[in-house]
């Protein structure tokens, strides 16, 4: 019995109307019964049961027999009581795997249920499907930012011309600081409201990266990383992003496979294009960033794809030309007249979604520039990428920068940690001068000060295995001057231009050289 | 017109066992933040028992004192072990921050990753 249970629960098909009542019945009850029921039970080893059968019956003494019979009984009970032990023990078993089995069909019966919930919800896109094109449109509409942004002596001008079928296309400006804008064209692949959608989450992903990195390459990456998570399977974007200094007029851009954008400058039209792949759609996307000195006058114009597409509908060469050529003959046109025009020709020949963005410089570029961060390591960065793009512009070469950015790095790291020992409450400023024959940086903190001639000479034979105690000596031998104020909370560091001085940091190290 | 300037490009770092060295290759910006990775990684390498460490700096575009700060703190720790660290190939701009911090003094500097090995 217990075997057979024993396959039965192997074999899967056990239920609970296999009880142990029926045997625990016959053994207590008359032998009549006992008998009636041991052929059910059967086991396959040797049978407890045999003094039971008749066969076995001993007819010629009955009080013997009696007796066999008894202790045959005896035997059987204790056989059977082992026997239901074991079997009380499947039972236990074998509800446990019950249990188990029903959760895991419970479990199951969610997933369908979450299954049939998905596809009613499908059908619901499916009927929606017909007012997609409106909600889109209504989507593209709220997102659209402020036209004009408040930055002294640029002009934006923007427009958005919508087409038949709604596209993912937007443009943004983003006023990352006083003296930051950030300016974003982008397409998303597809139409529709999924296209929308996706241009909703691409727009406030490069809203918040763009607050918190401090070069457009950084942005993108992050807005890669983020769209590689979330966005719907099969969407990606294009994508020119850029970060105008309006103060200093240098412009650092990135272009993700994007149409470039056009500078123009004195009649000059030059397209500005990066490498880089779409966005949302490689782990690494291989962003190259570049950088500009704009000038008074300069225009930008940044725009999406069907613009080009309008000067010829068949060869994007040609067309680009076309634009180019347009571009050129109309470089006199303030930037908001220009788009204009373009847009006239836009809505006259085409039926497709255009966005554009145009920036003019009014002002100069400034020579000077005051940065003012919280004392937090990575604000060093933001820092670099304000100061090196301009100083770059300005014809230093690869030596010369890498002297200013360890300088400036060292300074300004030392203000954080040392100065202000990173309470994030104190700033750090950082002013900085762009004349034509040399670069001053002073890094001012709002800490105690510290006494600079108490510092060991790193270079010293007993200090060479210090771990720390480098920055301020680096600071000297790669800058023409390096001096503190009094209190030394400022450190205000020089640099002549490579033009003005044939010294490198090896030749000041080793005079004798 | 165009010019790089990418600072915050990051560090990247490979870590090979070569022999019973441990080969770290560096790419990128030894600044604030890449001196942080390389510090992870240097500790990693060392607690890990490898106290024979090269370091190839054949694409590190910018090293600042914290970098260097952390190959003094490894050199310190290997060198009371046993081991050492060896400095593969530095391009002109980063064996300048070596030769003006008289750290080549103490450091030893190969043009290969096969002479650092093979150098006993």
């Amino acid at each position: 019995m217990i075997t057979e249970l024993v396959s039965l629960a192997g074999g899967g098909r056990f239920t609970t109307k296999y009880t142990f009542c029926r045997p625990r019945c016959a053994i207590l009850g008359p032998p009549s019964q006992v008998r009636a029921v041991c052929p059910l039970l059967r086991t396959r080893g040797k049978p407890p049961y045999m003094g039971l059968t008749p066969g076995d019956a001993e007819p010629d003494d009955a009080s013997e027999q009696m007796n066999r019979q008894a202790e045959n009984l005896q035997k059987e009970i204790e056989s059977l009581a082992a026997q239901l032990a074991g079997a009380r023990e499947l039972i236990s078993q074998l509800n446990e795997r019950l249990r188990v089995q029903s959760a895991e069909l419970r479990r199951e019966s969610q997933v369908q249920a979450r299954m049939r919930a998905v596809s009613k919800r499908l059908e619901r896109q499916a009927l929606m499907l017909k007012h997609d094109n409106a909600v889109a449109r209504k989507l593209q509409k709220g997102l659209r930012p402020p036209s004009t942004a408040d930055f002294e002596g640029i002009q934006f001008a923007v427009e958005t011309i919508p087409g038949e079928r709604v596209s993912g296309d937007f443009y943004d400006i983003i006023r990352i600081s006083d003296s930051c804008a950030g300016l974003l064209i982008a397409g998303v692949s597809g139409y529709g409201l999924a296209a929308a959608v996706v241009m909703a989450q691409a727009r406030m992903a490069f809203r918040t990266f763009a607050t918190m990195e401090s070069s457009p390459k950084a942005i993108l990456e992050r807005v890669n990383d983020s769209l590689l998570e979330e966005t719907l399977a099969g969407h990606h974007l294009t994508a020119f992003m850029g970060l105008l200094d309006t103060e200093m007029l240098t412009f650092q851009y990135v272009n993700a496979s994007h149409c470039p954008a056009y500078l123009i400058h004195e009649g000059d039209v030059t397209p500005l294009d990066t490498e880089g792949l779409f966005v949302g759609m490689f782990d690494d996307p291989r962003y190259e960033q570049k950088s500009i000195q704009l000038e008074r006058n300069d225009k930008l114009l940044l725009f999406t794809d069907w613009l080009v597409r309008l000067f010829d509908g068949e060869a994007w060469d040609r067309a680009r030309s076309k634009l180019e050529d347009y571009l050129r003959e109309s470089s006199d046109s303030p930037i908001h007249k220009l788009i204009q025009r373009l847009s006239e020709v836009v809505i006259r020949e085409s039926s497709a979604d255009v966005a554009m963005l145009g920036i003019e410089l009014l002002r100069s570029k400034a020579r000077h520039k005051k940065i003012s961060i919280y004392s937090v390591p990575m604000e060093v960065l933001r820092v670099e990428n304000m100061v090196l793009p301009a100083v770059s512009a300005k014809g230093y070469g690869e030596r010369a920068l890498f002297a200013i950015r360890l300088a400036l790095e060292e300074a300004v790291s030392n203000a954080i940690q040392h100065g202000n020992k990173l309470d994030n409450t104190k700033k750090v400023t950082v002013d900085f001068t762009l004349d034509d024959d040399k670069v001053v940086m002073a890094v001012t903190d709002q800490g105690e000060g510290f006494d600079p001639s108490s510092l060991p000479d790193p270079t010293l034979d007993e200090n060479l295995e210090a771990t720390s105690g480098r920055g301020i000596a680096l600071m000297k031998a790669y800058m023409d001057s390096v001096e503190f104020n009094e209190k030394a909370n400022k450190v205000t560091m020089t640099k002549l231009a490579p033009w003005h001085t044939p010294k490198t940091p090896e030749q000041r190290a080793e005079p004798k050289k | 017109m165009s010019i790089e300037s990418q600072p915050d490009r990051p560090l990247r770092i490979e870590t090979k066992k070569m022999g019973d060295a441990v080969v770290l290759r560096l790419s990128g910006h030894v600044d604030e933040f890449g001196a942080d990775a390389l510090s992870t990684v240097l500790d990693e390498t060392m607690e890990g028992g490898n106290l024979r460490i090269v370091v190839d700096l054949t694409d590190v575009l910018f090293m600042s004192s914290t970098g260097l700060g952390q190959i003094m703190r490894t050199y310190r720790t290997v060198k009371a072990g046993d081991g050492y660290i060896k400095i593969v190939n530095p391009q002109p701009l980063i064996a300048d921050l070596f030769t003006i911090t008289k750290l080549n003094k103490l450091l030893d500097i190969y043009p290969t990753v096969d002479d650092a090995l093979q150098d006993a």
